[in-house]
């Protein structure tokens, strides 16, 4: 027979009932297919862009009909050496990423395709006039008939129209397309055009061709420069702007955590409580054991899913890098992977997760199905979605007023001051808000408690707002 | 001072002005079986939470295993509640062990315990099986067998027979009879007299939140009035005048009679005493007193029909 004592101490069944929640709740396949989710997300963030650019917009044919003699020629020469220049960054890139390897291991290098190439009128088409060769070509235009690049079939992008009075009017030039999204050419042609017209000008007003060249060339670079950083090192670079917008993405990555942490505890103690197996649990543990159990378990699974998410996180990152120094994905690394920005996390994520996980499982003890407890959590999520709300305003302005403000509510507190970090808030805000969330925390989690001690027995229908009051005073 | 294991005096549970359970007063000795019998309503569910502390008493004392509060000694006590319900994602093994480590047991003992008890009452293939995986009846017989994992020197269970079919009936009192000799004492509520009145030394009987009997078995059967069933010519009011016959009433059989009988009354002494006055006699038969009529007689007739319907 058994002895007098039971054996074991508080922690002994708070950490076996933490180990149950985590066992069941990491095992399910959401959570699983959860945590490959939000690499899988991120790598395709970065991946589809450029493959975007790379490799899915085909080479795009068009036509120029030229009646001005000699700006064909012009716009011609400028569209190809826009070209060279992108083989030659591809080349660059290449030569980066193949640097390091030896040279029989090298893969070869691959001209890019090239985005746009111009193409002869078709061959049978034939009209006297401009008009009438607009008329003619208006079938491949829209796609009606296909044109014929090395023996395949291809499509005709557009027609470019250049009339004899170009050079006087400065007007009256075409681009004949049915694609209004891809710009780049029509953008290219106007620009060669612009730099060819303005240079005559010039030159036709007396100045000297090299020195249009030169004046045409001038490139002014504005730097931004920020008062708080050290002397000497007050230039902004792109990952000081990256900097002060990822604790955005730090407020949206709490949100779905607490979200869906939360979302377990009130399903399982929602369902312990309906199939009445907490009864038994509480013929065995004590409430405050087993709800302890809970808060711990499910912190594990919340701290699971984050690591995980961390970790496949810097992976795909460091396997993104491209070559160039300000590459998306190399910033985006080394700004976020800091011990400030980790360690605040944590931190902010501990106290959003006790503050808010106190609501949720007194919700769940307060509940006998799930529909019942949606009705609880509507205005919950409402008065949650705050801090969602105003994450792309905070960074703007992060110690301006409403920030301060909405620090010091202690059920936003850690969203917005994990909002504020990269702007360095005041010693005072951080400490005080923080002590200020500790003691809601607590006096949550008492209260709670006290719910939970009572409401987890009962049957029936959840309680009104009265008896909530008793049951915290009773519960006592 | 007999050995009790549990001792309740002036238990009380009001709900508002409802009153759950009045003023019950209730012994088991160590080592019984006790039936607790009752029609729906009657307050076993309440009383059985009171004693586990799940449910504060508005009044009265609680003593289980010589301490004021069941929650002191939870891990020498095995309960299983009235409406059953498992972990659907765990596996039965692991959940008999979870719960036997929530007793206290250490994890290695408790997952050897779990096999074991499979393997005893035949569900040792299905060790592996997640619960929402298994038949109604045996998830029931898990939840019970993870209720008696931690070997509990006292168990109480809250209808175990509701929802299990005859060949889940039997293994259940099996269980019963298995604890019992293992020297647990039991206290299980149901609605089936013939369950108790073949498995338990003692009976409580509660009817409207009030005690209304509390014996051993014999007890029960003494303390019933005697009945005849008579089958006569005469007239029920010559019935009546007979020394001895404290009730008539028409029996189920035409003109047949039902006789309730004081005390010191011999049933043969009534049949002489009938054919002496002259009276025909074309049947006669002395009444076994079962658990059904000393529910008949304390519960009432229709809130016994009611829970026997």
């Amino acid at each position: 027979m058994s002895t007098d004592k039971r054996a074991g101490s508080f922690w002994k069944y708070v950490w076996l009932v933490a180990g149950r929640e985590y066992g069941e709740n990491v095992r399910t396949k959401g959570f699983i297919i959860g945590l490959l989710f939000f690499p899988l997300m991120l790598w395709a963030g970065i991946r589809v862009p450029r493959f975007l650019a790379d490799k899915a917009t085909p080479t795009r044919y068009y036509c120029v009909v030229d009646r001005s003699k000699d700006l064909g020629e012009i716009v011609r020469s400028h569209l190809k050496s826009e070209a060279t220049k992108r083989i030659d960054l591809a080349k660059a890139e290449w030569f980066e990423k193949t640097r390091s390897q030896p040279e029989d291991k090298r893969k070869p290098f691959v001209e890019p395709k090239a985005r746009f190439v111009e193409v002869p009128v078709p061959s049978g088409v034939v009209a006297d006039d401009t008009e009438g060769l607009k008329t003619a070509l208006k079938p491949y235009l829209v796609g009606e008939k296909k044109i014929v690049v090395d023996g395949k079939d291809a499509e005709l992008f557009a027609l470019v129209v250049l009339p004899e009075d170009l050079a006087k009017r400065k007007k009256g030039a075409e681009f004949w397309t049915i694609n209004l999204a891809d710009s780049d050419l029509k953008e290219g042609v106007e620009r060669s055009l612009e730099d060819e017209l303005r240079r005559r000008e010039f030159v036709s007003a007396g100045m000297l061709p090299d020195e249009v060249k030169r004046i045409a060339e001038i490139r002014v670079k504005v730097e931004s420069k920020n008062p708080k950083k050290k002397e000497g090192d007050e230039k902004v670079s792109t990952a000081d702007v990256v900097r002060q917008w990822a604790p955005a993405g730090f407020v949206y990555l709490l949100f779905i955590g607490i979200m869906t942490v939360a979302q377990m505890l009130l399903n399982n103690t929602v369902e312990e409580k309906s199939n009445r197996i907490v009864e038994v649990l509480l013929s065995s543990v004590t409430s405050t054991e087993l709800m302890t159990g809970k808060l711990v378990g499910i912190a594990g699974v919340g701290f699971t899913m984050f690591l995980s998410w961390f970790t496949t996180g810097a992976l795909v990152l460091r396997l993104s890098f491209g070559p160039e120094v300000d590459d998306i994905a190399r910033m985006i690394f080394t700004v976020i992977f800091t011990p400030q920005f980790i360690g605040a996390f944590a931190v902010y994520f501990t106290m959003a997760y006790l503050l808010y996980a106190s609501v949720f499982l007194a919700i769940g003890a307060l509940c006998n199905t799930l529909k019942d407890a949606q009705n609880f959590m509507g205005p919950v999520v409402m008065v949650m979605m705050v801090p969602v709300l105003t994450m792309m305003f905070i960074p703007k302005d992060p110690n301006g007023t409403l920030a301060t403000v909405l620090s010091w509510v202690p059920i936003y507190s850690p969203f917005i001051m994990l909002n504020r970090i990269a702007a360095d808030p005041p010693m005072f805000d951080v400490i005080g808000t923080g002590a200020l969330t500790i003691v809601t925390t607590a006096l949550l989690l008492i209260l709670a408690g006290r719910i939970f001690r009572v409401g987890i027995l009962r049957t029936g229908q959840p309680p009104k707002i009265v008896e909530l009051f008793r049951w915290m005073k009773q519960g006592a | 001072m007999t050995d009790s294991v549990l001792r309740l005096r002036g238990l009380r549970k009001r709900y508002g002005d409802f009153v759950a359970v009045d003023d019950l007063d209730l012994d088991v000795p160590r080592g019984c079986v006790l039936g607790f019998l009752g029609p729906n309503g009657a307050g076993k569910t309440t009383t059985i939470r009171m004693i586990l502390g799940i449910y504060e008493p508005s009044g009265g004392t609680i003593e289980v295993l010589g301490t004021p509060s069941a929650l002191d000694v939870r891990h020498r006590i095995g309960y299983l509640p009235e409406e059953k319900g498992l972990y659907k994602k765990m596996k039965a093994r692991d959940l008999i062990a979870y719960f036997a480590e929530l007793k206290g047991m250490k994890s290695k003992d408790a997952r050897q315990r779990a096999i074991e008890l499979l393997d005893r009452y035949g569900l040792g293939e299905f060790k592996e099986r997640k619960c929402d995986a298994l038949s109604k009846g045996m998830g029931q017989k898990v939840q019970v067998l993870a209720s008696i994992a931690h070997r509990p020197e006292f168990v109480i269970l809250d209808e175990p027979f509701s929802g299990l079919d005859p060949v889940n009936q039997q293994v259940m009192e099996q269980v019963i009879a298995d604890l019992s000799k293992d020297g647990s004492t039991i206290v299980f509520s149901t609605h089936d007299l013939e369950k108790a009145e073949h498995l338990c030394d003692r009976i409580a009987m509660l009817a409207r939140g009030k005690k209304v009997f509390d014996g051993t078995l014999q007890e029960a059967f003494a303390a019933l009035p005697k009945r005849i069933v008579i089958g006569t010519s005469a007239e029920s009011a010559a019935l009546q005048a007979l020394s001895g016959v404290t009730s008539v009433a028409r029996g189920r059989v035409d003109g047949t009679y039902e006789l309730g009988l004081s005390q010191d009354a011999s049933p043969d002494g009534i049949l002489t005493a009938c054919i002496r006055a002259g009276h025909e006699v074309r049947s006669f038969d002395k009444r076994e007193p079962g658990l059904r009529e000393l529910f008949f007689d304390r519960v009432g007739a229709k809130d016994a029909a009611e829970m026997l319907a």
